[in-house]
Parts: C-alpha cells; structure tokens; sequence
C-alpha cells in the first residue's frame, strides 16, 4: 500500500468518524438527551429572580 | 401552632457517614459563594437574584464526616410560586437532608428570616447563616445572636463573610453539631391567631390517617399549606391520598370559614403572623446603631435608575462595551489569525508544492483554516464576557431590568423576562431555561420565542466577520452594537405582537430586588470570564472541529473528472471543482431561493452548517475559500476573499439573516423541551427563518434601489 493510499484511507476514516459523532450529537441533541448548546457543558443553570413573598 | 412539633431527631447518617445539606437562602444572599467555599468549587457567582435554577452538589470532609452539600435554588419562602421554588422545597421534603442551611442576608435581615421560619415550621434541622454581615456592620447594624437564637429555638446562628472565606469553618461545625445531636433545637412556638391554629389542628385531624404517606412529621405542615391554597400541595393530596376528596373538601370550608371571620385570604394572615413573629424577634435582638437613609448604592441609583437617564445609560454602557469588544480586540485578533495562516503554511508544507494529497487538505483547509476563522475571534469574546461579569457582580444588570420592567410593561411583559434576554445575549440554550421563573405560561411562551432574537456570543464571530472586512475602523464598534439593538427592537416588537395575538392577557405584578452595589472580585470575573473563553475553544475543538471536517469533506467531494476542466484556467479550475460538490450542488440548487437576498451558493452551504453551531458559518467561509485558493503559498486572508466577492450591501443582509433567522439545533431541541411540545418549536425555527428572510430581502433589495453599500 502507497503513502497516498494510506492517506485517503485515514482520510475516509476520519470523516467517518466525525460523521457518527456530529451525528449522534445532533440525535441526542434533537431527543432532549443532551440538553447543552455545546458552549456550556451542563450549566444551563441561571435564571432570573423568583417572585417576592406575599405582603 | 404548627411550630409546637418536635424537631425532627438527628437521623442517622447515610453509608460510610456521609450526610446530605441543603443550602437554601433567598436570592442573592450569597448561598453559591458560601457553597464555593465549603466545597471548593467553582459554580458562577453573579451579584443579582436567581443565578441558581438547579440545585448542584459538591462533597466536604468535615471531623470524619463527609458533607454532600446540595445548593438549592434561591427562594423566598416555601409557597411555591416558580419552578426554582418548587425544586428547592421538594427537595427539602422529598430528599430529607440531615440539615438544611438557610443563608441570610445579614443586612436585611427581617425578610431573610420568611423562609427560615418556614424550615422552622417544617421542623427542618436548621443552621442559620448570617452572611455579607461586613455590609451588614457598615450600615449599622448590631445583632445579639445568642439572644436570637434562643428565640429561634436554639439554632446556630452563624455569622460569615462569604467573599473572603469568614466564617466558613464555623458553618461546618454547626453542621456538623446539628447533625450530630450535640446541638439540640427545640421547637419554637409561632402562632397564626386562635381561628387559623384551630383550623390547622382540625385538618391535621383529616389528614391524620395518611400519615404513613406524607410522612408524619408533614402532616401539620400540609394542613398549613392547605390553608394557604398552595397548588402543587393540592396536587400531591390528589395523587397519594385516598381520602383526597374529603381532605380537600375539609380544606376548602377552613379557607372559606377563615376568609369570613378574617375578611381576608388566609394565606395573607398568614404570611403577617410570621412577619410579626420575626419581626418581634428582630425587635429585640436587633438594633441600628446608624442612621442610614441614603446609602451609597442609592445614591448610585438615582442616577443610573432614573426614569429619564436610566435608557441612555444603559444604552452607552453597552455601547462601550461592544466598542471595546471591537477596539481591543483587534491585535490580538490578528495575532491569532497570522498564527493559524503560518500553521497552515507550516503543515503544508509537509507535503511536497502542489500535492493534491487528501490528507494534506483536510488538515490545511478542513481543520486549520475552518477552526482557526472561529478561533481568531476569542479574544473578542474574552473582552465581551470580561465586560458582562463586569456588570453582572457590580450589581448594576439587576439595574438594566429594573430600567427595562417599564419598557417591557409596555409590549406587554415585564423586567423578570428581561434577565433571560440578557443571559440570551451569552447563549439562547440557558436564556430559555431562565424563563422557567415566569408563572404565567403565556409570558413564558411569548419570552421563549422572542429569545433567539437576542444576539448569542455563537453569532458574533459572523457579525466580527463581515463588520471588519466592509466596514471602516470607526463604524465598526457602531455597527455591532446597532446589530444587537435591532435584534432587541425585533424581540420586543415580535413580544407585542404576540401578547395582542396569541397570547392575550395583562402581564403578573413582579417586585424586582434591586441588590447592593458590589465592587467585583478580579478572581470572579477573571473566572466567569475563563469559563466562558473555555466553553468558546472547546466547543472549537468537538462540534465545531467535527462539523468542519465534514463540511470541508462535502465541500471537496466528488471531484469533477480532470479531463472536463483542463482546459480551463487555475483559478476556473478550482471554482468548478466547489460547485461539483456536494455542498456545491446543494448551495447552488437553494440560490434561486436566496438569490433574491443576495447571497451566493457558498454563504448558502455555511448557513446550512450553521443550524448545527452558528460558528460553524465562519469555519465553512474559511474553508470555502482556503480550498478556492490557487496559491496557497500566498494565502489571501479570509476578510479579502470577502471584500473580493460580495458587498457591504450583501455582508449587511448576510448578517441580518443570521441574527434573526435560523435558531441552531440546541436551541430548537430545548424549546421543544421547554415547551413540551414540538408544535412550539417549529413555530419558532419557522417563523424566525421567515422573519429573518423577509428582513434580508427588504435590506438587500431596497439597499439594491437605492444603490446604498452596493459597490
């Protein structure tokens, strides 16, 4: 096998890869699995402030 | 007297003598500072109500036991009035922690206590913390704290200073004695008037033989909530009680009875005696020593609250902001920049001159000059974010939605819908979950859907982009800043829209807290700031990297047969092989779609790409035109091959499209969660895209007319 073969097989192999990944990312995403918008790993945990007791 | 029961006995410790403590306190008391410190982590701090929605954990060693403690969200009481309420008191009761610490805000003390008297009312294991006592002593302010904590049935009262540290270890071991047993607490006796503790006794009697099932020590409890017509309480009876109907038939002739005999709500007499209770407590134990009327956050206040100044302000601080975020940027900007061109140069190089290896040019084109056109722009997002924390931990964005609740009562919202739009302008995915404080879902529904119209930091690469390749030096801080300001003038006009439409309806009343000016920490906002610069690269380095291979992959793939093109010119050659692809192809068959607004088919692939990421837009340009390239040795930089092939006039339409149309892939994922439904969610992606379409088509045509920035 020539280097310019071995290439093109590393090559298909890593669009392959990214594939699965981009598109098992996109799949857990769209299935609410994966709740993050990539940014933020998991703190999607601000909000503004809570009403105010009854007077 | 529903504090006449026993405090729950010290239980036993869980597996391996771990113990679980919630932290819970009002919002912005400081309960994420004092969590950082006892555990050491590093959760976001922000200096105005809510930053925490979902609890959070981390782990403490403290005298041979190991502390999980639970940061809860902020609350003001126990009455479940918002989703972060209710996570909080659920899990308070559900989880049955060992302890519960309630952090105070030592310097307004009286409404702190609300929700300390109601863990008192549920019998919880208490600590109580008096925190930002510093603020507390500077406003005059004198506590006699064994004399209060005599009051309030022996529980520790712990003064601590959570921004330098003070007081932590004292914290743990009350914790710890609590837990133990080594302190004891005793119950304290609050009343709510002769008619309601009647009342409370009588439904104790009904709801006596679910005991098993609400947990004994509850049963007094529920019978308050009963009274105080709590909903979610309402519910819970409905699911687990058998002798539901009866219960909440008894319930309801006690609100009935009671509202005649009180001529009022029972759940507002209610809501008095403890406020009398406390505030006799305070009476005795606390006393100022100052006479304070016009602190200096007032006095800052009425200059930046103002009716009349209160906008400009706002409007100028954001304007420096976005200045800076342009001026200061820019060397290491193109620092960043002339080092991805030397890499790419560098591991081309590898390869002998002219090498059509594919390997070569999926590390060249692919990922070098598709993630570096995102990478340049981080210092840019550095500055922006600097400045945010900036404004966040002084105290002065509780400000910004204080000065916006007039402006929002007017589209029919108001200010509690302006702190997600602000985390919108960071990332739509945590803004939508923000909206979760909103009690009325049609205020919920209508800020949800405005919200991708507020610029995220993932679209100001592609506004960076076009901004510095058409625009001079001096308009371009202007031009970023008119873009986030159209997209809230879009937000706010789409809001009106909505609440005269779809959702009809006069907008809740809201009490905003305004809290103390802080001067903020370099370590704080040098960490908000890092976190956020790493979510940025790391987000470069998976989603980003990946989704560039494979535009670079279809953008590349399949070549046209060598024989068909030989005939033409180097750079021919290169242009015909783009539009053989598949992005090619793809692009070219949306053109006669968007033609009309002025973009080619390459702008049409990166926008493609975009639903997986914004950023990806600029890593599909770079890489769009790194593999037009007919020298790489001389590469052009990315703004030229710009200026070369559109105008200002098509960057302005460009970026218009982006900022309003085309909510990414997370964005629509958790608008479906959030709104429980997919209908909602494809409204929005629809209706934005449509939007951003007609707005694109209106620019570009009429800027067409006019002959404006077309040259």
């Amino acid at each position: 096998m020539n280097m310019a073969t071995a290439e093109t097989i590393l090559v298909v192999l890593i669009v392959a890869a990214m594939t699965v990944l981009v598109g098992r990312r996109m799949w857990r995403t769209l299935g609410g699995k994966d709740k993050t918008c990539g940014c933020c790993k998991a703190p999607c945990d601000r909000q503004g402030p809570p009403t105010a007791p009854p007077s | 007297m529903s504090g006449d029961r026993p405090i729950e006995e010290a239980r036993p410790y869980g597996p391996y003598g771990r113990l679980t403590v919630a932290l819970a306190g009002n919002p912005n008391s400081g309960k994420t500072t004092i969590f950082n410190a006892l555990t050491g982590s590093r959760q976001h701090v922000g200096n105005y109500p809510g930053v925490t929605v979902e609890k959070k954990v981390g782990v403490c060693r403290h005298r041979g036991l190991s502390l999980d403690v639970v940061d809860l969200p902020g609350t003001y009481s126990l009455t479940a009035y918002s989703t972060d309420e209710l996570v909080a008191r659920e899990f308070v009761i559900d989880q049955h922690p060992q302890v519960v610490v309630d952090i105070l805000d030592a310097s307004n003390l009286e409404r702190n206590l609300y929700l300390a008297v109601q863990f008192m009312e549920l019998g919880m294991p208490l600590v109580l913390v008096l925190n930002m006592s510093d603020i507390a002593a500077a406003r005059g302010y004198v506590f006699d704290l064994e004399q209060l904590s005599v009051l309030l049935g022996g529980v520790p009262l712990v003064r601590t200073v959570g921004n330098r540290g003070e007081g932590i270890g004292r914290i743990r071991d009350a914790i710890v004695d609590v837990a133990t047993g080594a302190r004891r607490l005793r119950p304290v006796p609050i009343t709510y008037g002769p008619e309601i503790d009647k009342e409370i006794g009588k439904l104790a009697a009904v709801l006596e033989p679910e005991a098993d099932r609400l947990a004994p020590r509850q049963v007094r409890w529920v019978a308050l909530k009963l009274l105080e017509n709590d909903r979610p309480i309402r519910e819970r009876i409905r699911h687990i009680c058998g002798n539901a109907e009866a219960v909440l038939a008894a319930a309801d002739d006690a609100v009935g009875r009671l509202r005649k005999i009180l001529g009022d709500e029972p759940e507002i007499v209610i809501a008095d005696r403890r406020y009398g209770f406390i505030s006799g407590a305070c009476q005795e134990t606390v006393r100022n020593t100052v006479e304070l009327r016009h602190t200096r956050s007032d006095a800052i206040d009425a200059i930046v609250t103002h009716p009349v100044l209160g906008l400009p302000i706002f409007l100028g601080l954001m304007y420096v902001v976005f200045w800076a975020t342009f001026r200061l940027g820019e060397y290491p900007m193109e620092a960043i920049d002339y080092a991805f061109q030397w890499l790419g140069q560098a591991v081309g190089g590898l390869w002998a001159a002219g090498s059509d290896s594919a390997l070569r040019s999926l590390l060249v084109h692919g990922v070098i000059r598709g993630v570096g056109a995102v990478i340049v722009f981080l210092p840019n997002i550095l500055i922006l974010f600097l400045a945010i924390a900036v404004l966040e931990d002084s105290g002065y964005m509780a400000r910004a939605a204080f000065i916006m609740d007039r402006w929002m009562h007017k589209i029919g919202l108001h200010g509690k819908s302006f702190i997600p739009m602000v985390i919108g302008f960071g990332c739509t995915i945590p803004a939508i979950m923000a909206t979760r404080v909103l009690a009325s879902r049609r205020d919920r529904l209508t800020t949800m859907l405005i919200l991708p119209l507020m610029s995220c930091s993932a679209r100001l690469p592609i506004y960076m982009m076009f901004t510095a390749a058409f625009f001079i030096e001096k308009w371009r801080g202007p031009v970023l800043w008119m873009m986030y300001v159209v997209g809230a003038v879009v937000a706010a006009l789409a809001a009106k829209l909505l609440k005269s439409t779809l959702f009809r309806g006069e907008a809740e009343p809201f009490v905003m807290e305004l809290p103390p000016y802080r001067a903020p920490t370099v370590k704080g906002t040098l960490i908000h700031t890092w976190q956020r610069g790493w979510m940025y690269v790391r987000k470069a380095g998976t989603i980003i990297l990946g989704v560039s291979i494979l535009l670079w992959a279809l953008t590349s793939y399949p070549k046209p047969h060598a024989g068909d093109i030989e005939d033409l010119a180097a750079e021919g050659q290169q242009a015909t092989a783009l539009e053989y692809s598949v992005a090619g192809r793809v692009g070219k068959a949306f053109e006669p779609v968007t033609r009309p607004l002025g973009f080619d088919w390459r702008v049409n692939t990166a926008m493609m790409g975009a639903f997986a990421a914004k950023e990806v837009f600029v890593a599909q340009m770079g890489i769009v035109y790194s593999l037009g390239e007919t020298d790489e040795a001389q590469a052009e930089p990315l703004q030229d091959a710009l200026r070369r092939n559109y105008t200002p006039l098509q960057a302005v339409a460009i970026m218009i499209f982006s900022l309003l149309g085309f909510p990414c892939v997370a964005t629509v994922a958790v608008m479906w969660s959030e709104s429980g439904s997919w209908k909602w969610a494809l409204l929005q992606w629809a209706g934005l895209t449509g939007l951003a379409y007609v707005a694109a088509l209106l620019v570009y045509q009429i800027g067409s007319a006019l002959g404006l920035g077309t040259g």
